[in-house]
């Protein structure tokens, strides 16, 4: 099993006729994704890669019956985009969009929680569950199925942790990137608590990174709640302070948000925590 | 975007709330004639997008004309950490009977707005909110249905506030969320906010941070802010406002050696961590984000190499959305443009390609006479000793 996404997701590409929505259709679509529909504004009745393009979401959906929806919309308009999502009924939305206003992306949230969906990003590469179904940019020949949850908030760290696993032999059940922040759809915790009750999935992966406070609520969920084994790593342990370090929520102000804290939290909390992605698998092996 | 005092402050008077009497001046002349102007006594106010200058010397008062000249003059000639100073707030003095603070800020964690107020103004609100906890309001606001006259009245009550003062209070309060909404900003805040011995408030500080992810809305307000805004001429300083303005979302300097470029923030911040665990020391953080050009990152190199004290260059590109023969053909490209003007002094350049056409990219740099590593690790550690040696 897997988690938020499998073989019988059926994925809504908004944006689909760009330069990177068409790309990433065709790529999602090698890899097995189930992209049933597209939507581009004005475009409606056209095809990409041989799927059907519509001017609404609610149109593609009545018609092909989508319940994922990936965003490869700019920032400006990634939350109109998701607000006509969840209008429409899917159920998850991956905003991949970097730069969504602050205004834009709290009514987004807010509609989204009042509404039951789930929201994944912005500033996401999303989540692929390996050999079922990616819903994200994520370069996949380096991922494998497998038992591992890997949770990240950089989609690239995320990749470089994959394929250290995957080298070492490991799989992954899934792998999330929830977004640089420093808003938030689905959270690590959230997260954690799907990997738990997953049956496939054995262990999980914490990346995390400076910043706001996620990282030690998800250890003391984690000291309450999970029965798995779970190895972290925490990067930015040299960030500058006052610096915002590429992601808009990986700042260290006024002292709070440091590696050191969220490193300490979770090392009482019973998490391994390690110092780069080579130190993962040994430690999988060991546990498992 | 930090706004100056004074550019809040006339955003703040456009919305119904009152501050003192100032103008700005951008010579000790200048002040002295405003001064003259105005009435004294009068405040003069180093304008900076820094905090703490009333510690650094940068707010002074004038008791005549001659005096503010004086002590603009003194202003004029400091620094507040590191940033010069290019206009100067005069500025009436304004009797305080007492002084509250006032502000709505984003509740990053709740993801919504957050009202901010307390009877213990004058000071940071950090400060205050950690020495007297109990002594600031703190409210969310509802995003669909915004901050409610009804919510005002009740934080101007709890800060303490009586009578017809509850209403001027929530009146401000609901200014400021006006503001946050219309302007698209971040932080709107008023500190302190004094009320005066005939009952009315006035803002006597302000600060405003606007969200550069909606400039697209504002195009207009945005062109006349950053027109007002000093741009350093040399150094690191420079360096970052170019790279700023080239499209790249972080660049940061250090006291290394190594240079770092990046395609994402998680891997560039491992990159820093494990360049530092194995003995180097980075003198840039460069960071591009997912959606990088061959420009771009051509460009990057060029800004982080101007930085004479890189030797060694670290390039660590792991695509998702980026494609990597794209960041190859960047990459060679500025090598040719080094070539083309004969570039002798050249810093080593060490590249770790993965991901997206990885196999495309890395044959492309091959062509170029370029190594580049898989592994992160061996990149690192080819950087390092480079570093070291000289």
């Amino acid at each position: 099993m897997c988690i938020l996404v499998d073989e019988d997701t059926r994925v809504i590409v908004q944006g689909i006729t760009g330069s990177v929505g068409s790309f990433q259709t065709k790529v999602m679509l090698d890899y097995g994704t189930k992209v049933v529909a597209g939507v581009t504004p004005g475009k409606g009745g056209e095809a990409v890669h041989g799927i059907p393009v519509y001017d609404l979401v609610e149109e593609a959906v009545e018609e092909n019956g989508g319940d994922t929806a990936i965003l490869f919309v700019p920032g400006p308009f990634a939350s109109d985009a998701a607000l006509e999502a969840i209008e429409a009924g899917v159920r998850l939305i991956v905003v991949t969009a970097e730069g969504v206003p602050t205004l834009d992306v709290m009514r987004m949230m807010k509609t989204a929680t009042d509404r039951g969906v789930s929201i994944i990003g912005p500033d996401t590469a999303g989540l692929i569950s390996p050999g079922k179904s990616k819903v994200g940019v994520h370069p996949h020949k380096l991922f494998s199925e497998g038992s591992i949850g890997v949770v990240s908030k950089s989609g690239a760290l995320s990749y470089e942790v994959s394929k250290a696993l995957s080298d070492a032999g490991i799989g992954q059940s899934t792998v999330l990137g929830i977004g640089g922040g420093p808003m938030w759809g689905l959270t690590q915790i959230d997260a954690i608590e799907q990997f738990e009750v997953d049956s496939e999935t054995q262990g999980v992966v914490l990346l995390g990174e400076i910043g706001g406070a996620m990282e030690v609520e998800a250890a003391e969920y984690i000291r309450e709640n999970i029965t798995k084994p779970v190895v972290a790593l925490i990067v930015g342990r040299y960030a500058p302070e006052g610096e915002r370090m590429g992601h808009a929520g990986a700042i260290i102000e006024y002292g709070r948000g440091t590696a050191k804290e969220k490193i300490k939290a979770l090392e009482s909390a019973g998490v391994h925590v390690v110092r780069g992605p080579r130190d993962i698998p040994p430690y999988i092996k060991e546990v498992l | 975007m930090k706004l100056y005092e004074f550019q809040a402050k006339e955003i703040l008077n456009r919305n119904g709330i009152k501050t003192p009497k100032g103008i700005v001046a951008y010579s000790p002349e200048e002040a002295e004639e405003i001064a003259e102007e105005l009435g004294v006594p009068v405040f003069v106010k180093a304008q900076v997008l820094v905090g703490g200058r009333g510690l650094k010397g940068g707010v002074k008062f004038a008791g005549s004309p001659e005096e503010t000249r004086e002590v603009a003059t003194q202003i004029f000639s400091t620094t507040i950490n590191q940033h010069r100073v290019n206009c100067v707030l005069v500025e009436e003095k304004v009797q305080a009977e007492a002084e509250y603070f006032a502000g709505i800020t984003i509740d990053y964690q709740n993801k919504c707005p957050l009202v901010m107020a307390s009877s213990r103004g004058g000071v940071d609100i950090e400060h205050i909110a950690s020495k007297y906890p109990d002594e600031v309001t703190m409210e969310e606001i509802v995003t669909t249905s915004g901050l409610t006259n009804f919510q005002s009245r009740r934080i101007a009550k709890t800060v303490g506030l009586k009578g017809r003062s509850i209403l001027l209070f929530g009146s401000i309060l609901q200014s400021l969320y006006t503001v946050l909404i219309d302007y698209d900003a971040i932080l709107v805040e008023i500190n302190p906010l004094v009320i005066t011995n005939s009952g009315s408030f006035t803002a006597v500080d302000a600060k405003i941070i606007l969200d550069e992810n909606a400039s697209f809305r504002h195009q207009k307000l945005f062109s006349e802010l950053s027109a007002t805004n000093m741009v350093p001429t040399e150094g690191s300083g420079f360096r970052r406002a170019l790279a700023h303005e080239t499209g790249i979302p972080t660049y940061v300097e250090m006291a290394g050696n190594i240079g770092i470029i990046s395609d994402g923030a998680g891997t560039g911040m491992l990159t820093l961590d494990l360049t530092k665990d194995f003995g180097g020391e980075v003198g840039v953080y460069c960071e591009l984000g997912g959606r990088v050009t061959e420009k771009l990152i051509e460009e990057a190199i060029r800004i982080v190499l101007s930085n004479k004290n890189v030797h060694v260059l670290l390039v660590n590109l792991f695509g998702g959305l980026n494609r990597m023969d794209e960041m190859a053909h960047g990459i060679t490209s500025f090598l040719e443009e080094q070539t083309r003007s004969e570039v002798t002094d050249r810093s080593e350049i060490v590249v770790r390609m993965s991901g997206t056409f990885e196999e495309e990219g890395r044959a492309i740099l091959e062509g170029a006479c370029v190594d580049s590593f898989d592994n992160i690790y061996d990149a690192i550690e080819k950087a390092v000793k480079l570093a070291r040696r000289d």
